[in-house]
């Protein structure tokens, strides 16, 4: 059943976030399986123009509602494009899914 | 190479702290991200399907070994720990939160490096030919030139905000091997019936949407007059560019909608008022870019390597990788080495942050310090005793860098498609990746010649797609993937545009589709001398089309 979800790019780190919204309160979540998600078009577009409040507050860029499937429970876009947000790329990155930071140096000059 | 001197280096670090500035305007708010959109695509920042993007320039392609070390140290500290080489000769990293991007800038401008005119509707990152300065059919070094232009167009007040991005490329050899054709603007050494040495201008080539090659505006430029002639094509574009509609804004529209004849009467007007002005180039000020690249301390060696001849006869897989990687060289006894970073496991152009520092080494150690990034996605050291060739290898073998697929079918092209790219409409890597897999076999590689094959996951081409012999472009097909096939696409000297076969593949079907258009080949050429594209000119498509759609 096609369901929406509100996401976005969180502003600091880029990265991919959807909206949770629990008792009233509003949180960006990296999860596609725990954002919030309605059926109707209009309850989706309430929940988008909730969500500029954060464009705002300075939390999230560029909001915007996507069509998902809910099988079973399972969630997960409809589009290849909104699958490959939701799960990252398909393809093994070079040195796995890591980032190492100011440590990364050390590890190095250690081995 | 190119050394900065104090006025380079206060611009960039005034630049690192105009964009520190910015970015914390843009997280305290005093900015909107309408506002702070172009200041970060003016510093090379974008935001992607995943996460901010950051292109990182390398003026020509050329980098020192510690300038390598520090993209590493960059992958490694601010990234996942790799990054990834365009078709620009310019580095990426996918995953660079926007609160470390100054840091980041910062520690480029430590070793010479920057963010500028990577993004943007400006002039951007000079691309130059590979082997300038060591390839035999060179005419002169196109380095120095790559140089002035860069010095010329960077933060050039009159040139910072065009209808539309703007691409320079500079070939010094008789074969084209930068893709000048496909450039807005391409730039070719050449030799006039006096012996002197200019350029021949070509002007509105591109990519994209709207593919064409670009046109020679004047056959012959003498170098005094590079600056001036660039000046006047760029003046013509800025005043007649189409700014009402972003798919018409390329030069390349305006050379067609015009035609050439008209824009190089407009052109070498507006070049007759200016061409004696402050841009002539004096010969003293050539001679000093010459300076910068001026060849290393060859050492006087043996045309041919005997040690070397032993090593080809007694280890066959050196002698397979010699036979595909190893690039003649004007200086006897030395050897250009292609660096494949098409290995079959990892994207076509990645590399991690480990294979970076060891590649830095191994320049150190057998090709003067220096490393040079080609616009097919691969590494190269230019000057390499032949002597060392085989302790190289064995180097590169250890780090998975030894694939002897140089301008073969798995040489791919390929941009980061949908699996990184918020423009993409299509993955390109996983069909990269499987067609890699498919012909890993070198027999079977090797006998299907050379042979490029590029695939793009969108419209814009960034992985140029129509001038691959084989190209494949990925589409969205109500928000399923959909693969086209391009034959008959070329970037050298004989540049055509590929023409799409008909329609549409499916993702389980684009790698057997490349299968059967390969078996034509096989079956109706020649001779294994006939290229890919020799047949497919001489047959034309119709064979191509009957096995593929019956």
């Amino acid at each position: 059943m096609a369901h929406r979800v509100i996401t976005g790019s969180l502003l600091r780190e880029g990265t991919i976030a959807y909206l949770r919204v629990e008792n009233g309160c509003r949180r960006w979540i990296a999860t596609l399986g725990e954002a919030t998600h309605v059926a109707d078009k209009d309850a989706a577009e309430t929940l988008l123009a909730e969500a500029i409040a954060d464009v705002e507050a300075n939390l999230i860029v560029a909001p915007y509602v996507a069509d998902i499937r809910v099988e079973d429970r399972a969630v997960d876009g409809i589009t290849m494009r909104e699958r490959i947000r939701a799960a990252g790329p398909t393809i093994p990155l070079p040195s796995g899914d890591r980032r190492r930071g100011a440590r990364g140096d050390e590890e190095r000059r250690a081995a | 190479m190119y050394q900065y001197d104090r006025f380079d280096h206060q611009m960039v670090r005034e630049r690192v702290a105009q964009f520190r500035g910015q970015v914390a305007r843009r997280l305290n708010g005093e900015l909107t991200e309408d506002e702070f959109k172009p200041l970060r695509l003016r510093n090379g920042v974008y935001l992607q399907l995943h996460a901010y993007m950051l292109r990182v320039a390398i003026p020509y392609g050329l980098l020192a070994s510690r300038q390598l070390r520090k993209l590493a140290h960059i992958a490694r500290r601010y990234d996942k720990g790799y990054g990834h080489f365009s078709t620009r000769q310019n580095i990426q990293y996918n995953w660079p939160r926007l609160d470390e991007v100054p840091d980041i800038l910062a520690e480029l401008a430590e070793v010479e490096m920057h963010t500028i005119q990577t993004s943007g509707n400006c002039i951007r990152n000079t691309t130059a030919d590979h082997l300038a300065g060591v390839a035999v059919d060179e005419i002169e070094d196109p380095r120095p030139y790559c140089e002035l232009v860069r010095q010329w167009s960077t933060f050039h007040p009159e040139f910072n905000w065009l209808p539309r991005k703007f691409k320079i490329a500079i070939s010094g050899g008789a074969q084209d091997r930068a893709a000048l054709a496909y450039h807005d603007i391409g730039l070719r050494l050449v030799k006039n019936d006096a012996g002197e040495i200019g350029f021949e201008v070509m002007v509105g080539g591109g990519l994209g949407r709207t593919p064409m090659i670009a046109k020679t505006i004047r056959e012959f430029l003498p170098k005094q007059h590079l600056l001036s002639y660039l000046e006047a094509i760029l003046r013509v574009y800025n005043m007649l560019g189409r700014r009402d509609n972003i798919f018409k804004a390329r030069i390349k529209i305006l050379v067609h909608e015009h035609g050439i004849e008209k824009i190089r009467e407009l052109v070498e007007a507006d070049w007759e008022a200016t061409r004696d002005g402050a841009l002539a180039l004096r010969d003293e000020d050539i001679a000093g870019f010459k300076a910068f690249f001026a060849p290393p301390p060859y050492e006087t060696l043996p045309a041919n390597d005997s040690g070397l001849a032993q090593q080809l006869e007694s280890d066959p897989a050196f002698a397979r990788w010699h036979g595909n990687a190893v690039i003649a060289h004007r200086v006897p006894g030395y050897a250009a080495v292609d660096i494949s970073l098409k290995t079959g496991v990892q994207a076509p152009g990645d590399v991690t942050d480990d294979q970076m520092d060891a590649i830095a080494d191994l320049a150190d150690r057998y090709s003067f310090g220096q490393i040079r990034v080609n616009h097919r996605q691969n590494l190269l050291f230019a000057d390499v005793r032949q002597s060392d060739l085989h302790a190289l290898w064995q180097a590169l073998v250890d780090l998975d860098l030894a694939t002897p697929n140089n301008g073969k079918l798995t040489d791919i092209i390929s941009c980061p498609g949908m699996d990184f790219c918020s423009l993409a409409t299509a993955r390109s890597i996983p069909v990269a990746l499987d067609l890699q897999r498919r012909f890993e076999d070198l027999d079977h590689l090797y006998d299907l010649g050379d042979l490029t094959l590029n695939i793009s996951g969108c419209i814009n081409a960034c992985a140029h797609h129509h001038a691959g012999n084989i190209g494949i472009l990925g589409v969205n097909k109500k928000g399923e993937e959909l693969y086209q096939l391009l034959l008959g696409g070329s970037s050298r000297n004989d540049a055509s545009i590929g023409a799409i076969t008909g329609p549409g593949f499916a993702p389980d079907a684009i790698v057997g589709a490349v299968e059967d258009v390969l078996a034509v080949y096989l079956e109706r050429r020649e001779g294994p001398e006939e290229t890919f594209l020799e047949v497919y000119r001489r047959l034309g498509d119709q064979p191509f089309k009957e096995r593929l759609y019956g």
